[in-house]
């Protein structure tokens, strides 16, 4: 069996064992063939991708990501090296997203990364291009940002702008929901200036209907109204 | 007086306060305030009976943004005169 | 033609922005339009403590940066038609203004409103350059503690070398049980050192507390720091309002029987 390149699954993405022997040619048209084969049970969902028994340098590692992408429909999010542990990942892509706590102001545009693990403190602005995961709180005073829709894993308390660019069908969702503000394309809604506490902390969905935006607990008959 | 009164510390803020600010403006610390000061008993004392308690030194802003140095000295009696 | 009017201390934490709201608000309550603006820029709070944070679509950077019109910017507040909040950028920092353009902001405001009320952040640095650039007064707050009152003579320092032509001193959050028992400095202790008129002195009062949760400055109410600040407003606009006696305590008996002096 050729062993040259094989494909295997781990719990972020997917890791691609290289034969250290094989001369790099070759193996460019092995890793092509790989991906082109697998291209259909891969789907195109999105995952890290790591190369593994072998050193590859910088320019390598791209001219086989590019041929990968090339083959099949998997949408990369980030790469790991051999010499890394799984940490890494989030490192990369934190490092992509150039996010240093020091700086005065945080307002940076993140350019293809959909996740961010941490809390949006006060006077923090993150702007995605495409949809947005937030897995930790956004704060009053703290703004998330997207083209695409925002999903918050934590408490939603400051803005949340989804659709900047107009897309209308972009939503708002977040575990618990008491936003300052939230706008979806063009409509902007406040919170009530005497808000009633609410008890039952449930996760709550924000999208844009007749030119009105309209929070209500997540259901599945919501949900499946909504397109990403 | 029969008793001594007790400075509350609202006054020596206030006190604190003063020298610090004369300081700040004048651009010389409290040290250099309080040794200058003393120099400038000890000559006057050479000369007439100084009350040392009601001392007062402070900086002035005069309107025309001048600075000026006041002190207040009461004095006791004249040395050398007699009162018959 | 309106009067802006700075509220500048120089230490944090002394009462400028609570002072803004209530002074504002006060002004807004005796019929004067005005716009309250907050140069704080990176750290607001004035929106806040008005309670129109969830308002806040473009703000003083947007409008000096030309992204939006001056007017878009303007939050009206929740009771008085006549009073509204320029906020300040929270993602931005100081430079993102400049002096010149704070004046040419000003001078321009200065045409539609009444009073221009600007809220002057801590510190001695660009932002309050930017504060004080477009005033004609300025309302210098301190509490009777050392600390902030040397700050505030640094202040009043800086503010006469820039020229600026009215200053006026409010004494914040003094306790008159510490005064009469002669720990804590009386506002006439304060006012000797500063050297500037008095325009008021506003008690220390768990009200204020109250009023700031709720977003709602209490100007104007029967609580003695709403009764301060509305006659600091009554006096910012040419009244002659006779200091209240902090000592008297409320009700109607002691009205009649409390005064002593």
């Amino acid at each position: 069996m050729d062993n040259t390149v094989t494909i295997k699954g781990y719990s972020h993405g997917i890791t691609v064992i290289l034969n250290p022997d094989t001369d790099y040619e070759t193996l460019k048209q092995k890793v092509a063939v790989k991906f082109r084969e697998s291209a259909k049970f891969l789907g195109n969902t999105q995952m890290a991708l790591r190369f593994e028994g072998r050193k590859l340098s910088g320019e390598e590692q791209i001219e086989l990501l590019n041929i990968i992408t090339r083959e099949c429909n998997l949408n990369i999010v980030c790469i790991a090296c051999d010499d890394e542990t799984e940490d890494g990942l989030f490192v990369r892509a934190l490092e992509k997203a150039d996010l240093s706590p020091s700086d005065q102001t945080v307002s940076k545009t993140l350019q293809n990364a959909r996740f961010y693990k941490g809390n949006l403190r006060s006077g923090m602005e993150m702007t995605f291009e495409e949809n947005a995961l937030i897995i930790g709180d956004v704060n009053p005073g703290a703004s998330v940002n997207a083209n695409g829709s925002i999903i918050i894993l934590g408490s939603l308390k400051g803005n949340a702008v989804a659709g900047m660019g107009g897309n209308e069908n972009a939503f708002v969702l977040a575990l618990d929901m008491a936003p300052v503000q939230i706008r979806i394309a063009q409509t902007i809604a406040r919170s009530p200036d005497h808000p009633a506490r609410s008890e039952s902390k449930e996760a709550q969905i924000a999208f844009l209907e007749d030119g009105a935006i309209y929070i209500e607990p997540v259901s599945k008959k919501v949900l499946s109204e909504r397109t990403i | 007086m029969w008793f001594m009164k007790k400075k509350s510390s609202g006054d020596v803020a206030k006190n604190r306060l003063k020298l610090v600010l004369s300081s700040d403006k004048a651009g010389c610390s409290p040290e250099i305030m309080e040794q200058m000061k003393n120099e400038i008993i000890e000559v006057i004392s050479k000369y007439i009976d100084v009350d040392t308690e009601g001392l007062e030194f402070k900086f002035r802003n005069a309107s025309d943004g001048s600075n000026s140095l006041l002190a207040n000295i009461p004095i006791k009696e004249a040395k050398g005169r007699r009162r018959y | 033609m309106g009067e802006v009017i700075v509220v500048t201390s120089g230490k944090g934490g002394v009462g400028k922005t609570t002072t803004t709201a209530n002074v504002g608000t006060g002004l807004a309550k005796l019929d004067k339009k005005v716009v309250l603006i907050d140069t704080d820029i990176g750290l607001r709070n004035l929106d806040v403590v008005m309670g129109l944070e969830n308002r806040i679509v473009y703000n003083l950077v947007d409008v000096v940066e030309g992204n939006c019109r001056i007017k878009q910017a303007l939050i009206k507040d929740k009771r008085y038609n006549n009073l509204y909040l320029l906020p300040s950028a929270q993602t931005r920092d100081k430079s993102a203004v400049t002096p010149e353009q704070m004046k040419v902001l000003c001078d321009e405001l200065k045409n539609e409103f009444d009073y221009i009320i600007v809220d002057c952040p801590a510190g001695i640095e660009q932002g309050f350059k930017n504060a004080i650039a477009g005033a004609d007064r300025a309302l210098v707050v301190t509490t009777p503690e050392v600390s902030a009152v040397r700050d505030a003579d640094r202040i009043i320092g800086l503010l006469e070398a820039n020229e600026m032509k009215k200053i006026d001193l409010i004494v914040n959050r003094l306790r008159v049980d510490l005064v009469k028992s002669g720990d804590m400095m009386s506002s006439s202790d304060v006012e000797e050192i500063l050297a500037i008129n008095l325009i008021g002195v506003v008690p220390d009062d768990e009200n204020i507390v109250v009023s700031t949760n709720q977003g709602e400055p209490l100007v104007g109410s029967d609580a003695k720091a709403g009764i301060a600040y509305m006659n600091i407003c009554k006096r910012i606009m040419g009244e002659d309002v006779p200091f209240m006696d902090l000592t008297a305590k409320k009700g109607f008996f002691s009205k009649l029987f409390g005064k002593k002096n």
